[in-house]
């Protein structure tokens, strides 16, 4: 019998697929997927221990700090650093938080909105006293509003993935300095969420 | 009056505000700090200057004579070299592993254009330093960055199945689920080594991999991803690190992908220890192509 074609019809690979792979006529059952290593919880090291600690610790430190940000945003700036600012930053990150607070305050703005904090992930090792993260800040939220009730929000890009150096000092972890990355989208970045 | 002067400060506010807006979409270029209001302050600093050479030197000369100054002078000067050429050698890491995180071989200019190369640790000169109390002044963790800078990580190949090859067309299919894997070795060490009369153990692994898969999309996995066999059921998925192309790059063309192993070397000297982040690149072609049956 004579074949009769219909034609092509590109179909998803999955009817395909046999063909991909060599040997493609398995006259056997389809063998069954790779097993599953069983899930073990190792018996966590000191040093790990120490370092999970040490990387919540930095964590929890950087979000503390993002929050009292926003409040401060929404206050509509300040002019001297907090005390929460002051126990969660130090050195140039805490220079420039609270240089961008004074200006809002200067100006009269006020914001709405809050920087949402998409994701934080350790990066950049880990230290003793000094651990690395990198935060997907997503401020394109936030508007600013002058005394006059005019929109005044920038329209530069505000999605920064954050690379943030936290440090130990007198026993309290504290954000160092954040070298920003501008983005797009945080698609495939390590902390997209 | 009032008015005029809140607008004022609003108009400098907004000056301040467009200085920063004439940077790309997205740049890494730069240490520079960017907040809520869009407001970027710059915040690389200078190198520091080295400290004086006599102030490096917490080991008192016993004896001075005119030859001990000399050598103390040579000792200093070396000191100094090696603080500059660690400094400098810290900087170019940083780069290296900024240049390789955001490497993407279908983007041209991305991660500094092509895969970087590893900077090369500095050296002690040991004949500089063999006078008396003339150890040279090393930090533990100054000691690990260079052993770990000697141990050549391996680059890992990306391990992508099932492969091309397998196949009559040389091609992966556009829809069917690769699995991605790290296809070489994963785990380092323990090893030792010495630094400048430091006692240093390295013991290294891959924490996580990144491949950028050359049509613009980035995986990233975390372990070191499951291999491939020709035991596994057609069209089945990697259980923890695969991608499924949904354009193909035949024909004429073929994907660029790129694997980033994210190495993390765990140290310890002298009684302190840490981890440093070193991630290592490799790069495959892959062609993908659309699949065509026959339908009687």
């Amino acid at each position: 019998m004579a074949l009769r074609r219909r034609g092509f019809v590109r179909v998803g690979a999955v009817v395909a697929c046999c063909a991909l792979v060599a040997g493609c006529t398995p006259a056997q059952p389809a063998s069954a997927p790779p097993p599953t290593p069983a899930i073990t919880t190792p018996t966590e090291s000191q040093i790990e221990r120490q370092m999970r600690l040490d990387y919540e610790a930095a964590e929890q430190a950087y979000r503390a700090n993002r929050a009292e940000q926003g409040r401060l945003y929404k206050a509509g700036g300040i002019t001297e650093a907090t005390p929460e600012m002051r126990a969660t930053a130090t050195a140039s990150y805490l220079r420039i938080t609270l240089k961008a607070l004074r200006r809002i305050k200067t100006a009269g703005w006020q914001a709405t909105g809050t920087t949402e904090v998409v994701g934080v992930v350790a990066n950049g090792g880990w230290k003793e006293n000094e651990v690395g993260l990198t935060s997907c800040e997503d401020s394109s939220v936030v508007r600013f509003i002058d005394g006059s009730g005019n929109d005044v929000t920038p329209s530069t890009n505000r999605r920064y993935v954050q690379a943030l150096k936290v440090v130990k000092l007198r026993g309290r972890w504290k954000v160092s300095t954040a070298v920003t990355t501008k983005v797009n989208s945080f698609k495939g970045q390590p902390c997209e969420g | 009056m009032r008015g005029l002067v809140k607008g004022c400060l609003g108009i400098g506010v907004l000056a301040v505000l467009a200085s920063t807006i004439g940077v790309p979409a997205a740049w890494s270029e730069g240490d520079v700090t960017c907040t809520d209001a869009g407001f970027c302050v710059n915040v690389a600093k200078r190198p520091k200057r080295s400290a004086p050479a006599e102030k490096m030197d917490s080991t008192p000369p016993r004896r001075r004579t005119p030859g001990h100054d000399a050598e103390n002078e040579n000792l200093g000067q070396a000191r100094k070299k090696f603080s500059a050429a660690f400094a400098q050698y810290d900087r170019r890491l940083a780069s290296y592993a900024r240049c390789v995180r955001t490497l993407d071989p279908s983007v041209s200019n991305a991660g500094c254009g092509s895969p970087p190369t590893p900077p090369i640790a500095p050296e002690f000169r040991t004949d500089t330093f063999s006078g008396r109390g003339n150890q040279p002044r090393i930090t533990p963790d100054q000691a690990a960055a260079i052993a770990v800078a000697r141990l050549q990580l391996p680059t890992i190949a990306p391990g992508i199945g099932p492969s091309p090859d397998l196949n009559p067309w040389k091609m992966a299919a556009v829809g069917y689920p690769l699995w991605l894997w790290a296809a070489g070795p994963t785990e380092v060490g323990p090893i030792s080594d010495s630094v400048a009369g430091l006692s240093v153990s390295l013991r290294a692994e891959v924490g996580s991999l990144t491949f950028r898969m050359g049509d613009g999309h980035t995986v990233t996995c975390e372990g070191t991803g499951h291999p491939w066999t020709t035991a596994v059921e057609p069209a089945t998925k990697s259980p923890n690190c695969g991608y499924s192309y949904a354009k193909p790059s035949l024909p004429g063309r073929v994907y660029k992908v790129a694997a980033i192993a994210n190495w993390a070397v765990t140290w310890t000297s002298n009684g302190q220890s840490g981890v440093i982040n070193v991630p290592v690149v490799d790069t495959t072609e892959l062609p993908v192509g659309e699949l065509q049956v026959l339908v009687r």
